[in-house]
């Protein structure tokens, strides 16, 4: 050593050091608290400010849409045709329509449909489609070739044309039928989607190391594929909400959509058409209602996106 | 490259645009005048009042509510079609003033036994010179009944001898009773008397060669349509509008005073409205309270009341277990609220109905409602309380006491939302009058229709039109099965038939009378009310016509200070 | 490349061919028949008879092998509602109208659309943007029947500028037109400006400013043709559903157009046009998609070689 240190032309010497110690571990510490990849998004998420109010609309109807008959006395079925179409006042908050039906109870009530219409087939067709793409995913060969053919043909079949007929053939008077018409070719561009993101998964650096170092398929699966592929669905679902809204208000229209005794938001906007010019409110309350649903999740998808998107990572 | 494939998709994008602009169509954008009701009626007690000189322009903008099916008599399919040849062809009578008077037939004489018709044409011509003769008229028929074009309205014509056997295939063309013994005249033999023939039924003519000549076609174009009557068919742009200009070769022509007739097609209400207001129609049934008030403050507009001639009414299926008692249908009748429906889905324009037959219709020259009273209410008056008339027929049914176990079913033909809103108002009313429990079922037409008259139902919402004489509405259940409420009576059979064949006015009136009393108190439908729509025209519009029967066509109307 | 063309092609037509198989299938269990929604009182023997001159009454097989043989010959039927008609002749009429307003929305969405994506995207998060961003949102929200209403009424009554209804000139063009192109201009704006945004942040972008290139030449250079793309293939899907997406508008200002005539073919039972429009609208479908395939194959050299190796 002080053969190295002949060079040099310190004014230091050893002695000038003194040992004060080790901490155990010293070296193994990071400059920051680790964080994973949710709580990551999480804060990125709540950053948005835009997402978060949206979040925070959607939450107030949905809130609304719950406990709207604790709010209002009023009956959503209660005729009383000394009242009919009157403005909104005091007594009637949103007015009343053409059978003197409380149109604030009406709304929110439809409300329940509505939402439940937009979660419940956006819901559907991410179920169905995950486990379709993940299952053409996992087995690859002729049998994914054969189940995107599939795919590839009911996606070719106009989506309008597949949701009229099928409800006029269904003749779809219920809930249950009116989500079936329109989820039945819905899935497919969420399953295309899964199972090109888990082939493109199972593809990268990570996978193909997880798999040298001899992790189980299982834990591939589960460790890697599936959170990565889950922000990737939940953006998707959030956008797909607001479609299924419309095509109801778009049934509705038409005829086909939800029966009585259930309204949605689409039904009742809908009805008031014709009484749009001298009854604005009867449509305003529920256009704008659906509006602001659309577009509360349309900017929390974007939010949602923008948070979980790796790339952006810091 | 690049560039090649921006151009190209330049190019198809205009594409889109030139292959549009060969649909340019020098229509003139002017007012529509929706044609709701089934003719063209004006009001009886408000007749036009004389007006000033007649414009140098005779021109006029009409609503037509619905794209014509195809304007062919043999193989048309709906009310539009039948407005429609009002004016481009020339039956043999019209009703015009309430009355039956001759238009393709001068004059005509009816044998004593009351079997044959002998018409004595008129001199008219087609648009094309040539001139109309009783075998166009004999051509006619034959085409309605050859089985071939499968008429959807042969039971009009039911009565002429041989028709039915014709139409189903049984008998051979050449045995049908009507015949051209020469060019002015034509005979119709009948099989059964019907004494309400000429005012229930048109006959129109049809140019044998035109027909051949376009097969399957005829009718579905302008220039494939052979026209005889006050107007012929200039321009058709299916959907869009229709052009009709005046038939000069008419025999009438001199008293036609429209140049130009232009139909146009919305079937938006909003639009139809809309229209009117900035003058593209000329007139307008409405029947929207706001936009009513509106019109009513226009100094330029005018209104008439027109009554639409139809009955609205509940059927009741009486093959069907619950609705198989009488006391239960009549319940459900009495329970009704007729004045709150009239008032809510008409916005009280609807008159309530206690009876089959509307105002309007006649027997002979004595009007039937004047002369007839309503059966329901005398039944209303007698029994007040429906509820315990219910639980009375559930006891005959073994159904129990308690309304409330019993749940019915309503369908109802439309799945709008103004549908499902009027709809629930009968639940509601059924419901707090009975305390039973009601269904709603909503079907869109076609299917509806297809329930109804299969019997797949038990309470329907229906409609009836009637014509001239009471004779078409109440023979709707003088038929094998009982009509669409499969309502099995031998003696309304055997009624209303002795009626349509009884040449006496008071006698046919009394047994009409009868046979709508039995129908309504045996409750084999429940009515409801007589629709009717307010009209609005503009000041300028002259001679439009009050009655809701007449068959003049839009002929007599004229344009006077536009 | 000729390769890979054909390859498309004859995928093309199976998946053609499997889709009329199911529409057919699917038109024929639709409850009800056109003759009894029209007609009330209908004799049976009537109905029967209207029924047999169309083929009806026979297994669905041997209708399903009829139907197969006449659309090989290009006929797609006849009309049951409209007697006389053929369901070629009805598309010649009608497809030329939707066509028209569709084709002139889509263009004029699109290319406003994208010029205001970049605009929004270039002035990010100024006014500006956050302007355009709102109404592009908007115009994704509200309803089609509420706008479409509202110019009826404030354009045709309120302040009588355009016809109210109906086709033929120009002057009928602007409020359809107007209303249907806020749909495509709202979703391309947003869609266009994440794409130039995605585009942006890439290096050779970075390379092109620090090069000391203009602002203008970077955005007609290199951000537009590269964010275009995606949008490409959007268009040419959307072009198929001009034909059929545009009821709403079609009713309520009465233009005679084929979204309009398909619902109300099957509000009437009208099989034969119902099953004719449906083969008609796929095919066209899945020729925009093929050619925005084979569009994006030519212009991305990257797909090209990766469908052929």
């Amino acid at each position: 050593m002080d053969e190295q240190n002949r060079g040099l032309e310190t004014a230091l010497s050893p002695q000038d050091f003194t040992i004060c110690g080790e901490e155990a571990g010293g070296a193994d510490l990071l400059a920051r608290k680790p964080i994973t990849y949710w709580q990551d998004a999480w804060r990125r998420f709540f950053e948005n400010k835009l997402a978060v109010c949206a979040l925070i609309l959607l939450c107030v109807i949905a809130l609304t849409t719950i406990f709207a008959p604790l709010l209002s006395s009023q009956s959503p079925s209660a005729r009383n045709l000394l009242e009919r179409k009157q403005w909104p006042s005091a007594q009637h908050w949103f007015g009343t329509d053409e059978l003197g039906r409380d149109l604030f109870a009406r709304v929110w009530s439809g409300g329940r449909v509505s939402i439940a219409i937009g979660i419940g087939g956006a819901a559907i067709v991410a179920v169905v489609g995950c486990i379709y793409g993940g299952l053409a995913a996992y087995f690859g060969g002729k049998v994914d070739m054969l189940m995107m053919r599939v795919v590839e043909i009911l996606s070719s079949v106009p989506h309008l044309l597949v949701v009229i007929m099928m409800s006029v053939v269904l003749e779809s008077s219920s809930i249950p039928t009116l989500l079936f018409a329109m989820t039945v070719t819905g899935w497919c561009p969420i399953a295309r989607l899964v199972r090109s993101q888990m082939l493109q998964i199972s593809r990268s650096e990570y996978v193909m190391a997880a798999k040298i170092m001899g992790v189980s398929p299982l834990k591939i699966v589960v460790r890697h594929m599936i959170p990565n592929t889950v922000s990737v669905i939940i953006v998707a679902i959030t956008f797909r909400i607001p479609g299924f809204i419309f095509g109801e208000a778009f049934l509705s229209y038409v005829g086909l959509g939800v029966q009585p005794p259930n309204t949605s938001w689409g039904a009742l906007a809908s009805a008031a058409q014709n009484s749009l010019l001298y009854h604005p409110y009867m449509m305003f309350f529920p256009a704008l209602l659906i509006a602001l649903t659309m577009l509360s999740f349309t900017l929390m998808g974007d939010g949602l996106r923008d948070a979980l998107d790796p790339k952006l990572r810091r | 490259m690049k560039r090649t494939i921006s151009l190209l998709l330049a190019l198809a994008a205009l594409l889109g645009l030139l292959a549009g602009c060969k649909m340019e169509n020098p229509e003139p954008m002017e007012g529509d005048a929706p044609d709701k009701s089934d003719a063209a009626p004006e009001d009886k007690t408000d007749p036009q009042p004389a007006a000033g000189e007649k414009d140098a322009e005779q021109y006029l903008n009409v609503l037509l509510s619905a794209e014509p099916s195809v304007l062919d008599v043999a193989r048309f399919l709906g009310i539009v079609d039948r407005n429609l040849f009002a004016n481009l062809k020339e039956p043999l009578t019209r009703i015009k003033d309430g009355e039956v008077t001759g238009a393709g037939a001068e004059s005509w004489e009816i044998s004593d036994d009351g079997l044959t018709y002998t018409f004595h044409l008129r001199e008219n011509h087609w648009s094309d010179g040539q001139k109309v003769t009783a075998q166009d008229y004999v051509t006619a028929l034959q085409r309605q009944c050859d089985p071939a074009n499968a008429f959807a309205f042969t039971s009009d014509y039911a009565d002429i001898k041989n028709f039915d056997a014709i139409a189903k295939g049984e008998a051979d063309a050449s045995s049908l009773g009507a015949t051209a013994p020469d060019e002015n005249t034509l005979v119709i033999e009948l099989e059964r008397v019907n004494v309400s023939l000429l005012s229930s039924t048109e006959f129109f003519p049809d140019r044998a060669d035109i027909a051949q000549q376009h097969g399957d076609t005829l009718g579905t174009e302008a220039e494939k349509t052979p026209c005889c009557g006050p107007f012929l068919l200039k321009a058709w742009t299916h959907n869009s509008s229709l052009e009709l200009a005046k038939n000069e070769n008419y025999w009438d022509a001199e008293n036609v005073s429209l140049e130009k007739v232009t139909y146009h097609i919305i079937p938006d209400e909003n639009a139809q409205l809309a229209s009117l207001e900035n003058g593209s129609l000329d007139y307008l049934g409405v029947s929207t309270p706001e936009y009513v008030t509106k019109f009513q403050g226009r100094d330029d507009m005018s209104e008439m009341m027109i009554s639409a001639g139809r009955t609205i009414m509940v059927l009741f299926n009486c093959e069907d277990p619950v609705f198989s008692n009488q006391k239960v249908r009549m319940a459900f009748s009495l329970a009704l609220d007729r004045d709150a429906l009239a008032e809510v889905i008409t916005n009280g324009t609807a008159t309530p109905a206690y009876s089959l037959v509307p105002p309007d219709c006649n027997v002979g020259d004595l009007n039937f409602r004047e002369n007839a009273d309503e059966p329901l209410e005398a039944v209303r008056a007698a029994s007040s309380d429906p509820k315990a008339l219910l639980i009375e027929g559930m006891k005959e049914l073994g159904l129990g006491e308690d309304p409330s176990k019993l749940t019915v079913k309503f369908a109802w033909g439309a799945t709008t939302a103004a549908a499902r809103t009027y709809s629930e108002l009968y639940q509601q009313i059924w419901q707090e009058e009975l305390g039973c429990n009601v269904e709603l079922e909503f079907n869109d037409n076609a299917t509806h229709m297809s329930n109804v008259n299969g019997g797949g139902y038990q309470m329907a919402s229906f409609s009836w039109g009637a014509n001239y004489e009471p004779q078409f509405q109440l023979s709707r259940w003088a038929n094998k099965m009982g009509g669409q409420s499969r309502w099995k009576n031998e003696e309304y059979v055997s009624l209303v038939s002795q009626a349509s064949q009884t040449l006496d006015e008071k006698e046919r009136l009394e047994l009409y009378a009868k046979a709508e009393k039995l129908l309504i108190e045996d409750a084999a439908i429940a009515p409801v009310y007589f629709t009717a729509s307010r009209r609005f025209y503009y000041n300028y519009v002259c001679g439009l016509t009050g009655n809701t029967f007449d068959t003049t066509g839009l002929a007599p109307i004229y344009t006077s200070g536009r | 490349m000729t390769k890979f063309i054909v390859k498309r092609i004859g995928y093309m037509l199976v998946v053609l061919f499997c889709v009329v198989t199911i529409t057919f299938f699917l038109v024929h269990s639709i409850p009800g028949d056109p003759l009894s929604s029209m007609v009330q009182d209908l004799p049976v023997e009537t109905r029967d008879l209207y029924l047999e001159k169309y083929g009806f009454d026979q297994p669905i097989g041997v209708q399903y092998v009829k139907f197969l043989k006449q659309l090989l010959t290009g006929d797609l039927g006849q009309s049951l509602r409209y007697p006389g008609r053929r369901v070629m002749d009805i598309v010649k009429n009608y497809a030329p109208v939707s066509g028209m307003i569709g084709g002139l929305s889509l263009l004029i969405g699109f290319t406003a659309g994208i010029i205001l994506g970049i605009v929004a995207a270039l002035k990010r998060n100024q006014w500006s943007d956050r302007v355009i961003m709102i109404l592009a949102l908007l115009g994704t929200t509200i309803p089609t029947f509420v706008t479409a209403a509202v110019l009826q009424y404030a354009l045709t009554v309120a302040y009588p500028l355009f016809p109210t209804t109906g086709f033929g000139s120009m002057k009928h063009l602007v409020l359809p037109v107007a209303c249907m192109c806020v749909g495509p201009l709202s979703s391309y704006a947003r869609y266009m400006r994440s794409s130039v945004l995605d585009t942006a942040n890439q290096d050779f972008i970075l390379t092109a400013e620090a090069k000391g290139v203009s602002q203008f030449r970077i955005v007609v250079r290199h951000l537009f043709r590269n964010s275009f793309l995606p949008c490409v293939t959007m268009i040419c899907t959307s072009i198929a559903g001009i034909f059929s997406g545009s009821f709403i508008v079609e009713s309520i200002f009465a233009i005679p157009g084929l979204g309009k005539y398909f619902i109300s073919a099957i509000n009437d039972r009208d099989y034969s046009v119902v099953l004719g429009l449906n083969v008609i609208f796929t095919g066209v479908y899945i020729l925009s998609v093929l050619v925005s395939d084979i569009l994006l194959a030519m212009i991305d050299p990257r797909i090209r070689l990766t469908e052929e190796n």
